[in-house]
């Protein structure tokens, strides 16, 4: 029998399943590893006003602020996969988020329209010193947003401490839409993660994806949209353009780590294909037939439940 | 008087009502310090992580030193914090890290006393994690350390600092909750307790909590805290106690209870009930007074005030947030509640800004750099600890355990 630990967290739920060795053991590393994404939840939450991400946003606008390790790496993670989109994947798209009324918890500001906040956007006007490992912002009224890639995040360190435990089989997603996996499942070569066709239509094929030692990411306008003027919108916006991305019913990244999984398939829904910079170690998933005149709720599912482990 | 004026007046008087209840207390401020720390994280556990990640947001703080006997907490611990110098051993560290002027210790309980000690004879100032300790001995101890030396020391014990449990207080000591019928506390979580290493060898250091010999159990580690709640606020220990415990859901070997429960009395009469799992996450931790006109809940983040229906109605109450608990209506405890509504920005500000460990980290380095009393002595600690210890005690023999007072004014 697998152990199954979930908790709630950044605003959806975290579930891990581990596969082999004692349960009692599995347990106790099972919510280590969970620890690992609650403190990230802390730490990188936008919309609590004591995170350190928002400690962040109210100090780099006024002088460097130094950070630690972890922190400097997630937001050089940002930075390269900003530049590899050409700028489609934007983590100081808060803004123009908030003006869009797309953040579920924030009071949105009448006077803040989309065209009013557009100049505080853009990652040129962040700057990291690789060498003193600071941040500072180099204009006033940038924000830093985490929430297309700290799920990814947090998955990818709790792999590496699930890793370093010496679990050997183990699939952890966070609200279907992130996903890494150690090993397979006993008997298995691969956890097999099914995107269903956009339309859940008989004529249309699922799209499988074996994860085996990788994560995997999906992006859609459907996980979540709000009426704006009139109109249905998705909840990924183009941070260049203020637009939302629904050209597509989804987008999906798969790769080596979940973080980059989960920026990359945000910028793949914006951008509609896979730019030449995107790393070759990253696999671009987009629907086989997309129906853009209908786009319906789908959802990612895994197999967890009829996985025979 | 026309409504509007009414709510009009009931605002005006309500805010200075609010005002004059709270003197000095900045609601959930970002804590602001006279000057510039340089300090040490000794244990970079769940506990000494969290504690790096609120001195991190706190400016003028430098977190220069941690250290951790396990190398993969210490090599974790690292990732966490900007630049910092790392150790394995707190001696090395107290002989090495001159420039450190204050140290945090969230090591394992039983191991407080050593470092405790080592580090005031450094002349390091101490804030010490609760439980102090793991004995009455130890605590003593500790408490003697403290009192011998001119370094500053503070209990990690967080409600003294919290600003709600602050502002409720004031109103546990008005005329809103009246006559005090009855206390409970509770701590739920489902978690096994159990800390898996990398090096199996490691194993059984890093469960000291699961060590019957070592460990002060759910009364101890989460009791503790909970009980210093009702010392802050009454300025009454428990005369007596009785208490009972099993495993109810982990049985994976272990000795220590995941589930108990005791009773604590008063010499008024009066009775804490406490029950503590982890088993079930339900309703998680806090602690509620019953009294005749009001009950207040304390929940560490979020405080509430339950009135009875014959309760007299105050003005501040007419802008207040209110949330509904089944039948029970709720009204949110928070200062600066009619600003707060003016902005439009009551319902997002219902809660504390910054978990609890912010405020008290942040109230020791205050004493730390402006050189005076701290809000949570390690005497005041040192007695929640005792009574922790004695809880455990009780749970323990199922024999009723009578507090010595002495004990509690020795500590």
């Amino acid at each position: 029998m697998p152990t199954t630990l979930a908790i709630n967290a950044m605003g959806t739920r975290f579930e891990l399943v581990l596969a082999g060795g004692d349960p009692h053991r599995l347990r106790a590393v099972g919510e280590l590893a969970l620890r690992e994404i609650t403190e990230c939840h802390a730490r990188f939450n936008l919309f609590d006003p004591g995170s350190w991400l928002n400690t962040i946003n109210r100090r780099a606008g006024e002088e460097p602020v130094p950070l630690d390790d972890l922190t400097f790496q997630l937001l050089k993670a940002c930075q390269q996969v900003y530049t590899d989109s050409v700028g489609a994947f934007d983590i100081t798209v808060a803004p123009m988020m908030h003006a869009a009324g797309l953040h579920r918890y924030d009071v949105r500001d009448a006077e803040d329209e989309i065209d009013g906040v557009r100049s505080r956007v853009g990652m040129q006007h962040v700057q990291l010193d690789h060498i003193a490992k600071t941040i500072r912002f180099t204009r006033a009224g940038i924000a830093l947003d985490l929430g297309a890639v700290a799920k990814g995040f947090a998955i990818d360190l709790a792999v590496e401490l699930l890793i370093e435990h010496g679990i050997t089989r183990a699939l952890l997603h966070g609200g279907t839409s992130t996903a890494a996996a150690i090993g397979s499942p006993p008997g298995q070569d691969a956890w097999h993660i099914k995107l269903p066709n956009p339309n859940n239509s008989p004529d249309q094929i699922d799209t499988t994806i074996a994860l085996n030692d990788n994560a995997m990411s999906v992006s859609a306008p459907t996980g979540r949209m709000i009426e704006s003027q009139g109109q249905m919108i998705g909840h990924v916006l183009d941070p260049r353009t203020g637009e939302s991305a629904m050209t597509l019913p989804f987008a999906a990244a798969v790769g080596p780590s979940a973080c980059l999984a989960d920026a990359w398939s945000t910028a793949l829904l914006v951008l509609g294909h896979r730019p030449d910079a995107m790393p070759t170690d990253m696999r671009a998933i987009f629907p086989e037939q997309p129906d853009r005149e209908s786009i319906t709720t789908h959802t990612f599912k895994t197999t967890l439940e009829g996985a025979s482990l | 008087m026309t409504e509007t004026d009414r709510r009009t007046f009931l605002m005006q008087t309500g805010a200075l009502a609010a005002v004059a209840m709270m003197p000095g207390i900045a609601f959930g401020a970002d804590v602001e310090l006279n000057g510039e720390v340089s300090v040490a994280i000794i244990g970079m556990g769940r506990q000494g992580r969290a504690i790096a990640g609120e001195l991190q947001k706190i400016k003028g703080v430098k977190v220069a030193a941690i250290c951790d006997v396990d190398p993969g907490r210490l090599r974790s611990g690292a990732r966490r914090v900007a630049g910092v110098a790392t150790f394995e051993a707190h001696k090395q560290l107290l002989d090495t890290a001159k420039d450190v002027t204050a140290v945090f210790i969230a090591t394992p309980t039983h191991t407080h006393r050593a470092v405790m000690e080592d580090a005031v004879a450094a002349g390091k100032h101490v804030y010490c994690e609760a439980p102090l300790a793991s004995t009455i001995e130890d605590c003593q101890a500790i408490a003697a350390a403290a009192r011998g030396s001119s370094s500053i020391c503070a209990a990690g014990l967080l409600a003294r600092s919290n600003p709600i449990y602050k502002l409720a207080r004031t109103f546990f000591r008005s005329d809103s909750v009246r006559d005090l019928v009855a206390m409970r506390a509770q701590s739920n979580e489902k978690t096994t307790w159990r800390n898996p290493s990398s090096d199996p060898a490691r194993e059984k250091a890093l469960n000291w909590r699961l060590d019957s010999e070592l460990s002060t159990g759910l009364a101890g580690e989460m009791g503790t805290h909970q009980f210093d709640v009702f010392h802050y606020y009454r300025g009454k220990y428990p005369t007596s106690i009785q208490g009972h415990g099993s495993i109810q859901f982990h049985n994976d070997g272990r000795k220590v209870h995941d589930t108990i429960s005791a009773t604590l009395a008063f010499e008024d009469k009066s009775v804490l009930q406490y029950a503590a799992t982890l088993g079930n996450s339900y309703e998680g931790t806090h602690e509620v007074f019953y009294g005749s006109n009001a009950a207040i809940r304390l929940a560490w983040t979020h405080g509430w005030l339950f009135k009875e229906a014959d309760a007299p109605t105050q003005g501040w109450e007419v802008y207040a947030n209110r949330q509904q608990f089944h039948n029970e209506e709720g009204i949110t405890l928070i200062a600066d509640a009619t600003q707060l509504a003016s902005q439009g920005k009551l319902e997002s500000g219902v809660g504390l800004p910054n978990p609890p460990l912010y405020y008290g980290v942040g109230d020791f380095l205050k004493s730390v750099t402006e050189n005076t009393p701290v809000v949570t002595s390690i005497q005041e600690g040192a007695r929640a600890t005792a009574i922790g210890i004695l809880t455990h005690q009780a749970i323990l023999t199922g024999e009723t355990i009578t507090v010595d007072p002495n004990l509690l004014g020795d500590a």
